[in-house]
């Protein structure tokens, strides 16, 4: 079986990162500072290094600054429902994810700036949305369908430069693309463990820049001020609420350290490969269509195609049947996305290249591709 | 031997910090704040050697984490 669904998950993960969630498992599963008992220290000290690595990865300078959660999902509406909670309005683009659209519908003041037939996000359109009352600019780092990277660092620099916390969904690129928070303006960050980074499922996590208003969703035991009938007002407490997963967590920091030894740059550079090559096999296939543009410096290594004739959801299921390639079909909980890319109706097929795929796997799927567009 | 404790609101505080010293080369640990010392709640102190204080309260403004109350042995 070829597995291409990095996008949603990465199936497999690195041996460090399995034995040190099933080492934690056994060993350390008791609840991470709750208690001043041995287990309990230790368990926090494991939270704690996982934040530590987790901001050397993102450039972070104060660790305590992130918040581990079950995923980038709840990271997003955290920030979001966060920030809005006391008024304002948002910009979201065209290009977000469903975990973006439906908080900032929930909230009910936003505005859609429209990407290009590409995907891509022009900066000058997101300041020309801003309005007096723009609390919060939204931006995703690479669609979940296109592949499509957006200049998140202009975008961070036109949010700092009119006062708008600048928030960055980060789901597609953490640990397949080089992040910097200071470089890039980001106030928020939000965060997956489980796809690029390769650790356990259930991980993620966000981070709140110094000074950034940010009201909690969820309040309840955090371990500290016990007495008071408040949420703590500080980091990472005022976001870390309940018992933590922290075998995952522990993972999960595993998982940032491999990642970074082997190097960000490198797994980007050997996704965005196999994702060109793909093209190249497929682009001048009769009926095919690939998303987004031609340019892969401004790609990374997912990769959305139409098939004339054929509905991308029996495409997909053609893959898995036929060929054993996992990929996915349909709509990809992102419908503007599609829109934006003139997909809406059509859905499309998602491979995504993650850093175990290689060549003779691109070759199989191209080829798989090329036969099932001549009828299969 | 002579130590001084750092009574902190927060274990996730309390473990940044231990773990700050640690990395220092300083000998932390972490206990529960004495009920003669917390005014109810749950408090964790940060305990090392009396010779360590500067260190402590570098670390600690280093991370922003706020100490509630300084105290000797109990």
């Amino acid at each position: 079986m070829i597995y291409l669904d990095n996008p949603a998950t990465s199936r497999k993960k690195p041996l460090q990162v399995t034995a040190s969630l099933i080492y934690n498992s056994i060993v350390n599963n008791s609840n991470a500072g709750r208690g001043s008992h041995r287990y309990s220290l230790r368990g926090a000290g494991l939270v704690a290094a996982a934040a530590e690595d987790t901001a050397r990865l993102f450039g972070i300078e104060d660790s305590g600054q992130i918040a581990f959660t079950s995923g980038a999902s709840l990271a997003l509406n955290m920030a979001i429902l966060g920030v809005l909670k006391n008024g304002g309005s948002a910009i979201v683009t065209s290009m977000e994810h469903n975990s973006v659209l439906r908080p900032v519908h929930m909230m009910g003041a936003y505005t859609v700036v429209w990407a290009d037939e590409n995907g891509y996000v022009n900066p000058n359109d997101i300041e020309a949305a801003i309005e007096p009352d723009t609390k919060l600019i939204v931006c995703t780092h690479a669609s979940n369908v296109s592949g499509s990277i957006q200049p998140i660092a202009k975008i961070g620099a036109i949010a700092r430069k009119h006062g708008i916390i600048f928030l960055v969904d980060c789901a597609q690129t953490a640990g397949s693309v080089p992040i910097n928070v200071e470089e890039m303006n980001i106030d928020l960050l939000a965060f997956s463990g489980h796809k690029g980074l390769a650790g356990p499922l259930g991980t993620g996590g966000l981070y709140v820049r110094k000074n950034v208003e940010l009201s909690p969703i969820i309040t309840g035991g955090t371990g500290s001020l016990s007495e008071s009938l408040l949420q703590p007002d500080f980091m990472p407490d005022m976001l870390q609420t309940g018992t933590m997963n922290t075998p995952a967590i522990a993972a999960l920091g595993r998982a940032v350290r491999v990642a970074q030894d082997y190097g960000i740059e490198r797994i980007l550079h050997h996704e965005r490969n196999l994702a060109e090559e793909f093209i190249e096999n497929i682009i001048a296939s009769q009926g095919v269509r690939v998303l987004g543009g031609c340019d892969m410096n401004r790609r990374n290594g997912t990769v959305a195609f139409t098939i004339d004739g054929i509905e991308s959801g029996k495409a997909a299921e053609i893959l898995d049947s036929k060929y054993h390639i996992a990929v996915r079909g349909g709509w990809h909980c992102a419908y503007l996305a599609h829109k934006t890319l003139g997909t809406e109706k059509t859905g499309a097929v998602r491979v995504g290249f993650g850093r175990y795929n290689n060549r003779a796997q691109v070759k199989k799927l191209a080829k798989a591709v090329r036969e099932i567009s001549k009828g299969y | 031997m002579a130590y001084i404790y750092a009574a902190i609101g927060s274990i996730t505080s309390a473990t940044r910090l231990s773990r700050k010293l640690s990395q220092a080369g300083i000998n932390a640990s972490i206990l529960h704040t004495p009920a003669a010392v917390n005014k109810g709640g749950c408090s964790y102190s940060v305990r090392v050697r009396e010779r360590e204080r500067g260190a402590l309260m570098a670390a600690a403004e280093s991370l922003g984490i706020k100490i509630r109350s300084m105290y000797n042995d109990v």
